[in-house]
């Protein structure tokens, strides 16, 4: 009985809901197109224009394709006046050794404050909760003093330590992975005989892997798209990463030389995209673990 | 390491394990706040050795004698009503790729791009977009508009909105990935159940989306607040601060380290951190009053 009265009210609700429907899913797909759209045109268009001779530069109009795709000139005038390999190799050395100090530091001092209730330790932990809500921004016109007083001023070791001195996200990142981690693991491996120091390298270190990785991904994000420390600090592109490498890059040249600094671009930006399409997955469930720090 | 009793190894490991971390934060946190705040209350110029103690002359110059210095905080307005523009746009973007429509991986993706790309780089590219004859422009023409072109960033009137779109441009797709995460947290046999009864796809979202999501979009909206007020790299790196568009951090680094004015800066510094502090307040009590009910 109430089958037979089911059938055709589903296939009314169907008939009649389709056409309104259909209309808001084509609002949405038309919706997210433009977005789209905004978002690649100024990338597409300066990948464009590294390819553009003079001549078309001048002529055409910003949004024709290139003449020729192999026209590398652009990418060769670049690299040939600017300290292109300086950059990256500060870069790849500044990350990785903010890298390896954040992530030593970091999840020593997480195993200390997750896992010893010891004198002093609520104090710690509200200076970290009162650091954290400073915007690191606020205290540069101090901060800078103390990096000239420590003489490095100009020297990559300035965005080192600041990378992985004053980083606390990552720090939280690792005290909340941590406490997920049962005790029980900790006192096993106490009965049978291990140190302390055993304990924190041989048992948390490797089971805080999946924190380490989301700690690696955000940072390196940050600090290669940084622009304010290295503006700060290591105005020397001879000094700085790849960020300075641009703003100096810019600041030197004229629109007659847009297409060469549009080059200079796509070599800054082409890493990031191919290791985002591959790690797409990690980078943002990472991004999601790191942004509700709040 | 097996001649130490437990309780010495126990305070050798806290000791060692945090003396480290700990001076870090002295020396790069700590020690630069409490300076911020004596540099504010002197007429340090940053270069000589003697720091005159001038009391709260700073603060009494920067909000009572030179309003022009805190002139650049009104552009900070204009941040936060983007930020609210952007926030609207993150949730809407957000709630339809929830539905899980074919392609909503790729849109996702897409929008998320201008986050993790080098912030000097997206920059330059914004500012040659802007121009006049750029590639906003020549885009333009391309679909039949070419008649609204404008002086994006010549343009006072035009230039703060311009940039509020190269910001909304950098940051909606962070923004869209936290409120999709939240969404995640909505049950869907609730959904389910409110299509049964025959609740439209809208009122869907007004009484189960909404209500679950609501936290975070507040957290967002104060983070926004908060980072208004902070807006450094966008306008500094597309226009410099030409046509008015400096902010009150542009203005404040500027003091310090192009006027030589430190005392000054110090003190414009410690006033922004207090509204940050206060802002940071206001959502305390408020998260705070939310948890209890």
């Amino acid at each position: 009985m109430s089958a037979i009265i089911d059938k055709p009210l589903v296939r009314t609700r169907v008939r009649r809901i389709a056409p309104g429907k259909l209309i808001w899913t084509c609002f949405h797909y038309a919706m997210l197109i433009l977005a789209s759209v905004l978002v690649v045109a100024p990338l597409v268009i300066a990948f464009l224009t590294s390819f553009k001779t003079p001549l078309e530069m001048m002529r055409g109009e910003k949004t024709d394709l290139p003449n020729d795709f192999s026209h590398f000139q652009n990418y060769l005038e670049f690299i040939e006046r600017q300290p292109v390999g300086v950059a990256f190799w500060n870069t790849i050395f500044v990350t990785l050794v903010s890298l390896i100090i954040v992530t030593l530091i970091g999840t020593m001092a997480a195993y200390v404050i997750n896992r010893f209730r010891f004198r002093g330790r609520r104090l710690i932990l509200l200076a970290y909760v009162i650091v954290m809500a400073v915007p690191a921004i606020t205290t540069q016109v101090s901060l800078y003093q103390v990096i000239l007083g420590l003489g490095l001023v100009n020297s990559k070791w300035a965005l080192i330590v600041l990378y992985s001195g004053a980083d606390i996200v990552s720090l939280y990142i690792f005290i909340t992975f941590l406490s997920a981690i049962s005790q029980e693991i900790d006192e096993s491996a106490r009965i049978e005989g291990a140190s302390y120091f055993q304990i924190y390298w041989k048992v948390i270190l490797p089971l805080m892997t999946p924190a380490i990785s989301t700690v690696v991904i955000l940072r390196t994000i940050h600090i290669y798209n940084d622009f304010i420390l290295p503006y700060l600090y290591t105005p020397r592109v001879e000094q700085s990463t790849v960020s300075m490498l641009l703003f100096k890059a810019s600041d030197m040249m004229s629109s007659a030389t847009e297409a060469i600094l549009m080059a200079g671009i796509v070599i800054v930006i082409t890493p990031t995209l191919v290791v985002f399409l591959v790690l797409q997955r990690q980078i943002v469930s990472g991004m999601m673990r790191g942004a509700v720090k709040g | 390491m097996l001649a130490l009793n437990a309780h010495m190894q126990r305070r050798l490991v806290i000791v060692s394990f945090l003396i480290a971390p700990l001076s870090l934060l002295i020396l790069f946190s700590i020690w630069p706040a409490i300076q911020l705040v004596w540099f504010s209350l002197t007429d340090w110029n940053g270069l000589s050795a003697n720091k005159n103690f001038v009391g709260l002359q700073n603060y009494h110059t920067i909000l009572i004698e030179d309003q022009a210095l805190l002139k650049p905080l009104i552009n900070s307005a204009y941040y936060f009503a983007g930020s609210v523009l952007q926030l609207s746009l993150a949730t809407y973007f957000a709630v339809i790729l929830n539905r899980k429509m074919p392609g909503s991986n790729l849109f996702r993706m897409l929008l998320f791009m201008p986050f993790v790309l080098n912030a000097v780089a997206v920059s330059i590219v914004f500012r040659d977009f802007l121009q006049i004859d750029g590639g906003l422009d020549a885009l333009m023409h391309l679909v039949g508009l070419g008649v609204y072109t404008r002086e994006w960033v010549q343009d006072p009137e035009i230039v703060k909105w311009s940039l509020v779109f190269a910001s909304i441009w950098r940051y909606l797709g962070f923004q869209l990935l936290i409120t999709y995460g939240a969404l995640q947290a909505v049950p869907t046999d609730q959904y389910e159940a409110a299509r049964i009864e025959g609740a439209t796809e809208f009122q869907q979202f007004l009484y189960i989306t909404l209500p679950t999501i609501a936290p975070i979009l507040g957290l967002q909206l104060i983070l926004a607040t908060v980072g208004s007020l902070e807006v450094f790299e966008v306008p500094f790196l597309i226009t410099g601060g030409a046509n008015d568009t400096k902010t009150f951090i542009m203005a404040t680094l500027e003091e310090a380290f192009e006027f030589r004015r430190v005392g000054l800066a110090a003190a414009m510094a410690v006033i922004l951190l207090v509204f940050v502090m206060m802002v940071m307040i206001v959502q305390r009590t408020l998260f705070s009053k939310g948890e209890r009910a």
